[in-house]
């Protein structure tokens, strides 16, 4: 009987998975943050409108075949300043150009120079910030170079640098990044000093942790609202930078199309022709303002806080 | 205090510095030199005279500091005298002086190049980067003193200080030998006191605002010039006569004509005129300070009432619209506001159109300057508000039966404040360099424009002058914005604290 007993149990064997389960909800902070994103219908709403602009202005231009360069329509008078209709939904301009095809061309010029500039600026403005805040001996001489360039207000920086480079594409790319992630770094450098001595870094820190472990796991992932924050106001930002300078004249040249070449170009109509500017001001109005509120919101999305 | 205020002081003219040689080495070493003549309709007109067109294009990037420059005619002149025979026998075909010429600038490590119609020679040499920049600094700050005139036909000029009246009676320190005449004098515009003893010389403007130093052209005054009655003494005898022209302005003149000696006494003959408008410096200070004024007053107070209310409709409208203007192209938000601005209250939407005479001009620029100013201090009191709002004093003033205006007034806001303050030196420093995009799109004449329209005429003085000034601007606002601070709320020190790490 004694035998029957002991087939009824068995040992059991330690298992260090099991006892690092922690009894609660499981968390996931990606999983969160888009719960908390998509809890709000504006936040949709602004979404799929942004998605929506974006797509048609990186996909309208393939299929057009317009190019600004050329005016095919130019000796043809009866298909200038045509009012919107069904067959020009955004009308015609005073070349005959089908404003539909020159408002998404120009869109597409503005958007791709602001995502490539910001994508490189936050590149390096987080890389440098990170490692600016973190290393006390770079922070002397990074302070001293920020502390001469940033007294330049920005538009004048770029209108310089335009200036040195020359008018184009990647010369306006370069002037709004030769200098942009430098108040990038500089805004994650104070964001990594207030987090860098608090109690677990402290921890962190004696226990022997490198500095690249440091800065990837346990500062950068703290500051995602903030980088969030930085990525919508920098890409307004950049396309007002665009448009100011092309507008000038000291930006894209006249063969390029852009909303600020476009306000420059179609201003004169403005009385007699008012869709020609109309157009372009209500699809580049819509995408920087969609830009903002769904960064605002993601921001505040991916702030710990805000969740549940 | 002291110290540190040095310190800064120091930092700050230091970056000033580095940025200004930065941008001349920029400017000099990246832009082609050929681009200056862009805008030159003169250049233009020589085009088929070969020669007139090399003197001229070499001229004139000597007069910018480009080479140095000589031709065989100045040469020939320098070694035999002005107006001797020689001069026009060296220039003779076969003429000895060609190899002479030749020989004595290569030994100089000049190049010698022959002109294509006449044949004669002309010698040219880069001058380095590294010495343009420091000319540049050289010649920055001009010191003006009795003898700094030596003119050769008026040798015996008489030199020293004397107390004088101007045209008005008002007693002035004036001087002879300087290359001004007033050195020290008084009168009703700002800052009252004026001097010529120290002067900032900062280049002269080329090819737009040809030939006047780039400092009159951004504060001189602009548009038509102002003729008035004066009488004054000349020769001992009452003279009246009309004139235009600003007597604190008066340079030395070598050669005087008729004109001249009919209105003054001495050699001191050469002014400024006065206009009716006034300069690009003043314009843009007006619009802005008035900019200033509204969205301080207007941007606060609704910033304030936002926090008050927060999250009721007047919060979600404030917020709604510092969310459309930090967020649309500036230009798109001032060109509809300039629609709205001509459409429905009948304004005009360029400055031109009524000048600087009529008030009608200045609100639409001011307004549409306001518009972003009003949305950015309504959003950073407010956030400076609701921060405070959640702070524990706030709390125990509120446990301890405080009032709610009493809380809201005497604590919160005071708090909130301080950072407002800290930029406001700068927000009125600021006003001074013009508002880029305003002034180009309502067509103000004022410095904002002259940035963008310097760097479409491939103005490089100006550009230099520019940027070195709205960098100092800038660099000393942010520094009295530091100070004034201090001041506003004791708690704040400048020193440096020892850091525990």
């Amino acid at each position: 009987m004694a035998d029957k007993t002991a087939e009824r149990f068995s040992y059991a064997t330690f298992d260090l998975l099991q006892s690092e389960r922690i009894a609660g909800p499981r968390y996931s902070y990606w999983k969160s943050v888009f719960q908390t994103f998509f809890k709000r219908k504006t936040a949709i709403f602004w979404l799929a409108l942004l998605l929506a602009l974006t797509l048609m202005s990186f996909i309208q231009p393939l299929v057009s075949g317009y190019d600004s360069a050329t005016a095919p329509n130019i000796n043809n008078p009866e298909t200038w300043y045509q009012k919107p209709s069904a067959e020009h939904w955004f009308g015609t301009d005073d070349r005959g150009n089908d404003m539909w095809d020159v408002v998404w061309a120009g869109t597409r010029m503005s958007l791709s120079i602001a995502f490539i500039a910001s994508a490189i600026n936050i590149t390096v403005g987080i890389i440098v910030g990170a490692i600016w805040g973190y290393s006390k001996r770079l922070d002397p001489i990074l302070l001293g170079v920020y502390n001469i360039l940033s007294n330049i207000p920005s538009i004048l920086r770029s209108m310089m640098l335009m200036y040195i480079f020359g008018r184009g594409f990647w010369q306006m790319v370069l002037a709004m990044t030769i200098t942009g992630w430098l108040g990038i770094a500089y805004f994650i450098r104070n964001q990594v000093m207030i987090i860098r001595d608090r109690e677990y870094n402290l921890a962190s820190r004696c226990l022997g942790t490198p500095m690249k472990r440091m800065v990837t796991r346990n500062l950068l992932p703290y500051m995602v609202s903030v980088i969030a924050t930085l990525v919508y106001q920098e890409i307004p930002g950049l396309i007002n930078t665009e448009t100011i300078l092309s507008y000038l004249g000291i930006g894209l040249p006249s063969t390029f199309p852009s909303l600020g070449r476009m306000i420059d170009v179609y201003w004169s109509f403005v009385d007699t022709y008012p869709h020609m500017i109309l157009f372009p001001g209500l699809v580049m109005g819509l995408i920087t303002i969609s830009f903002y509120i769904v960064g605002q919101l993601f921001a505040d999305a991916s702030d710990p806080r805000t969740h549940r | 205090m002291t110290g540190y205020v040095f310190k800064r002081i120091f930092q700050s003219i230091l970056s000033i510095f580095i940025v200004s040689a930065l941008t001349i080495f920029l400017v000099y070493s990246c832009i082609p030199r050929q681009l200056v003549f862009k805008g030159d309709q003169l250049l233009q007109k020589l085009a088929n005279q070969p020669d007139e067109y090399q003197d001229y294009k070499y001229r004139t990037w000597e007069k910018l500091g480009y080479i140095d420059y000589v031709s065989q005619k100045e040469y020939a002149q320098a070694t035999y005298g002005q107006d001797s025979p020689k001069v026009s026998e060296a220039l003779l075909e076969g003429s000895d002086f060609y190899g002479k010429f030749r020989s004595d600038f290569q030994a100089k490590g000049y190049k010698v190049e022959i002109q294509p119609v006449t044949g004669f020679l002309y010698a040219s040499k880069d001058i380095p980067l590294f010495s343009r920049v420091l000319k540049w600094y050289a010649n920055l700050i001009q010191v003006d003193g009795p003898n700094k005139v030596h003119d050769p036909d008026n040798p015996n000029m008489k030199r020293g200080y004397y107390i004088t009246r101007d045209w008005s009676g008002v007693p002035a320190l004036a001087c002879s030998g300087s290359l001004y005449k007033y050195q020290i004098w008084f009168d009703g515009k700002f800052p009252f006191i004026h001097s010529h003893i120290l002067t900032w010389n900062m280049g002269v403007s080329y090819p737009s605002y040809d030939g006047i130093p780039v400092l009159d052209v951004i504060a001189g005054g602009q548009g038509r010039s102002v003729r008035r009655e004066i009488t004054t003494k000349v020769g001992g005898e009452e003279t009246t006569f009309y004139t235009s022209v600003d007597e604190h302005s008066l340079k030395y003149k070598p050669v005087l004509d008729r004109m001249d000696t009919n209105k003054y006494d001495d050699h001191y003959a050469d002014g400024n005129n006065i206009y009716e408008d006034p300069s690009m410096l003043g314009i843009s200070f007006r619009i802005g300070m008035m900019s200033l004024l509204i969205s301080l007053s207007i941007g606060l107070t609704v910033g304030i009432v936002a926090a008050m209310k927060k999250d009721r409709t007047f919060d979600k409208i404030t917020m709604g619209y510092t969310v459309i203007i930090s967020s649309l192209p500036s230009l798109l938000y001032i060109a509809l506001f300039a629609r709205f601005g001509m459409k429905a209250l009948g304004l005009p939407d360029k400055f031109p159109f009524l000048g600087s005479g009529n008030m009608a001009s200045y609100v639409l620029p001011t307004l549409s300057l306001a518009l972003g100013g009003i949305a950015s201090e309504a959003l950073w009191i407010r956030r400076y508000m609701v921060d405070q709002m959640n702070a524990d004093y706030v709390k125990f003033a509120r446990s301890k039966g405080l009032s709610q205006s009493e809380v809201f007034f005497k604590h919160i806001m005071r708090n909130a404040l301080i950072p407002v303050v800290h930029s406001i030196p700068e927000a009125v420093i600021g006003t001074l360099s013009g508002a880029l995009i305003t002034e180009s799109f309502y067509a103000v004449p004022g410095m904002g424009k002259m940035f963008p329209s310097s760097i479409s005429d491939y103005n490089n003085a100006m550009i230099i002058a520019l940027t070195f000034i709205f960098t100092a601007i800038s660099v000393f606002a942010v520094f009295l914005g530091d100070i004034l601070v201090t001041f506003v709320d004791p708690r704040i020190s400048l020193q440096a604290k020892k850091e525990a790490r």
